[in-house]
């Protein structure tokens, strides 16, 4: 993903309205270990680099994406956004997305990126499966 | 021909000590909750802190009998579809019993492999049958059915996944909204969305589960023993990481395949120790080295003048033990040119072997011929390298650049008599190379029929401009010539080719070149990929797009199917060790950075076992 997407990416997700009610149900203790369980089932695949050398196709996912907010996070993961990220409330129930949530407000934001993708990250190579 | 010898820098960075004085037999008798007993279920056992999974299966009295295992404290657990796991920790000291009663599980879809995926989805209509191939052909070119479809997405779910996956390259790097789309995803992505919404979608479902049996036999004799390979710290994954590595079916097909998993073909060395390759962008790794007894991992790096590890990817052992593999540079620009690799198990160390110019480089498979000449591939050809007089010889392919894109050469595959064989996936070309003449030749395989039938009037015209951007977006009746292996005892006769989109084995006569298709069992949900022949030449292949691989005896024409333990392997590589009357089938797991080796227990051994178990 260019810095150009990602931050055009980010400004879409913060114009989204929150809607806690929908995806966040009653109030009770998320379980951090599913959350973490099914961040790594369902987001890392495109919020984690695939090699080290590459960018990443979604934004890197912390505590600070959308300014935090817990709610606006759930509607994101809910719905997804057109054209670019599925909604998983057909997959996943709301106190599991609840559950995803409160695991990536755990998270810290990854150090800043030191070098752009290399050709090689970019498929210069096509013998690899 | 020049040669550089590398340092070979050595990383320690895991080991497992077993501190157990002892082996022990553990065994126990699997039953549903009705109190039945269960057939072919999976049962799994790991000593806390050991990095070593070993697997057996029940027999048809519902037993299971595992291996001696060192004495210690154990988590097992016994798995099978739409039966919950079945999970109890274990202190092994001593013979011991653990039985297990399975209760049902209703969302039995996320346990399942690939193939059952691939086989329900609908096709009962002509259109449906094109998208279901067009599933199998293009998304299941890079990765098992398994990995999006045991989610549900509604149709703007999947048309987002779509919409990415036009861009994505080969592995799995997004190359940028304004690059160009692959036409042949972007030509059938609306229908696609909706085909995908129907069977993995909000309401009622459109797939068909009609699940094949559990293992029995000689499948339910084999025993797995699977090694964790540690992530690469270079990743600096968050501390809370999980790594899930699929021996839960419960929790489905694990969907990550990060920065530093990279394990792509493995070998075991004559001593039974397992080396695999590693094809990513690392800066500690070239290849791994895995202690077949205590799953110690080791990591070997071939230095590159920018600080990366030189990647590989095909890996071969030969009759003196040496492994050979191919290095590329580990990250543009900087890197060494590509090159061939020896390495002494004994020593570790390692010298690359350069190509001379004009040669072409290396590219990313080998074998070894019966003579002990390495053979590699190129971009554009194969080369034979004499370990002897150090030097190479290089075939090029006949037909390389095209008016539809330029070949990709992948596998090869070395024959009894010498020759050298190698494939251009893109366009279905098996290559042949006679040292002896220096000849090559050139066999076009035929296009799947049914499919060139299938092809609406829009397809046609889409197809006939359309440019392969590279091997894993095929045309839809393409059989996808992977990887190779050759018969090489004294009377082989034959190379067999991994037709990964055809669901067959194309078995070549070397001394007619005459060619006839073996299917597999199930054509349209199996996809072999490497192929390699055991001394009483039996054909050995991993399924990769599922978790499976299988065994095609010539004499008899049958086929045997193995189920591997863990969900989401993706094996992209099979090799033997075939020694003291023993074979082990040595698999590189690439999805989840795991290495396994399997062992097939015979009939007498079950009932020592049962026996033992009995007193």
């Amino acid at each position: 993903m260019t810095r150009k997407t990602g931050i055009f990416l980010f400004a879409s997700l913060l114009a989204l309205p929150a809607l806690a009610q929908n995806a966040g149900g009653p109030a009770a203790k998320p379980d951090l270990a599913v959350g973490r369980q099914l961040y790594e089932q369902s987001c890392g695949v495109c919020h984690t680099k695939p090699l080290i050398t590459s960018g990443r196709f979604g934004p890197a996912l912390s505590k600070e994406n959308l300014g935090g907010q817990a709610d606006v996070m759930a509607e994101v993961i809910s719905n997804g956004i057109p054209q670019r990220m599925p909604g998983f409330k057909h997959n996943y129930n709301p106190t599991q997305i609840r559950a995803i949530v409160a695991y990536v407000q755990t998270l810290d934001p990854p150090p800043p990126d030191a070098k752009p993708p290399t050709a090689r990250a970019t498929g210069e190579r096509r013998d690899d499966n | 021909m020049k040669y550089f010898s590398t340092v070979s820098a050595l990383a320690l960075v895991a080991a497992f000590t077993c501190s157990a004085q002892a082996d022990s037999l553990l065994s126990g008798t699997i039953k549903n909750k009705d109190g039945a007993t269960m057939a072919g279920v999976t049962v799994s056992a790991k000593m806390d802190g050991s990095p070593i999974t070993t697997t057996v299966f029940t027999d048809q009295t519902g037993r299971y009998y595992f291996p001696d295992m060192p004495d210690g404290k154990y988590r097992v657990w016994a798995q099978a579809i739409a039966y919950d796991t079945g999970k109890s920790d274990v202190a092994l000291n001593g013979a011991k019993s653990q039985d297990f009663t399975l209760q049902s599980f209703a969302d039995f879809v996320k346990q399942l492999p690939g193939d059952e995926f691939l086989a329900a989805l609908p096709e009962a209509t002509a259109d449906d049958a094109r998208m279901k191939t067009f599933i199998r052909k293009t998304c299941t070119g890079c990765h098992t059915a398994a990995y999006p479809l045991q989610h549900k997405f509604d149709e703007a779910g999947w048309n987002s996944i779509l919409e990415a996956m036009k861009r994505f390259n080969v592995l799995g790097v997004h190359r940028g909204d304004h690059e160009p789309p692959n036409v042949s995803i972007d030509g059938h992505q609306a229908e696609l969305a909706r085909y995908l919404a129907r069977a993995r979608g909000p309401g009622d479902s459109s797939m068909n589960y009609n699940l094949r049996t559990r293992p029995t036999g000689e499948a339910a004799r084999a025993v797995f023993k699977e090694y964790d390979v540690p992530l690469d710290p270079d990743l600096k994954l968050p501390g809370t990481y999980f790594q899930h590595d699929g021996s839960d079916w419960t929790k489905g097909t694990p969907s990550g395949m990060f920065g530093g998993y990279g394990v792509h073909d493995a070998e075991a060395d004559l001593d039974g120790n397992i080396w695999f390759t590693h094809s990513w962008p690392s800066r500690t790794i070239t290849v791994g080295r895995i202690d077949a007894k205590t799953g110690a991992f080791k990591a070997v790096k071939v230095d590159e003048p920018n600080g990366f590890a030189a990647q590989t990817h095909g890996i071969v052992r030969d009759q003196k033990g040496f492994i050979w593999f191919n290095t590329r540079p580990g990250a543009s620009p900087g890197g060494n040119p590509t090159g061939l690799a020896k390495l002494d198990p004994k020593t570790e160390q390692v010298k690359v072997y350069t190509p001379p110019k004009p040669m072409s480089g290396t590219a990313g498979t080998l074998d070894v011929d019966p003579k002990g000449f390495i053979w590699v591939t190129s971009p554009d050809g194969v080369l034979r390298f004499d370990p002897e007089k150090e030097t190479f010889l290089e075939f090029k392919s006949l037909t390389y650049k095209t008016d539809k894109g330029v070949g990709t050469v992948y596998g090869t595959a070395a024959d009894a008599a010498g020759n050298g064989w190698w494939l251009d996936m893109k366009f279905d070309k098996v290559m042949r190379g006679d040292p002896v003449n220096g000849q090559t030749g050139e066999i076009q395989l035929p296009p799947v029929q049914a499919e060139v039938d299938r092809l609406t009037a829009d397809e046609k015209a889409l197809y006939a401009k359309y440019v392969v951007p590279d091997f894993n977006t095929p045309y839809p009746w393409a059989q996808g010539a992977r990887r190779m292996g050759g018969d090489k005892n004294p009377d082989g006769e034959f190379v067999y080719v991994g037709n990964s989109f055809g669901g067959n084995l194309a078995r070549i006569n070397i001394k007619s070149n005459k060619m006839d298709l073996i299917p597999l069992p199930n054509p349209a949900t199996q996809q072999p990929y490497q192929v390699v022949i055991d001394k009483r030449h039996q054909v050995w292949t991993n399924l990769w797009s599922t978790d499976a691989i299988a065994k095609y005896d010539p004499a008899s024409s049958q086929w045997t199917l193995f189920d591997l333990p863990s969900r989401g392997t993706e094996t992209r590589h099979i090799s033997l060790l075939e020694k003291d009357g023993k074979l082990q089938v040595v698999l590189p797991y690439s999805r989840t950075r795991r290495v396994a080796v399997m062992t097939v227990r015979s009939e007498d051994d079950m009932k020592a076992l049962a026996a033992r178990a009995a007193r």
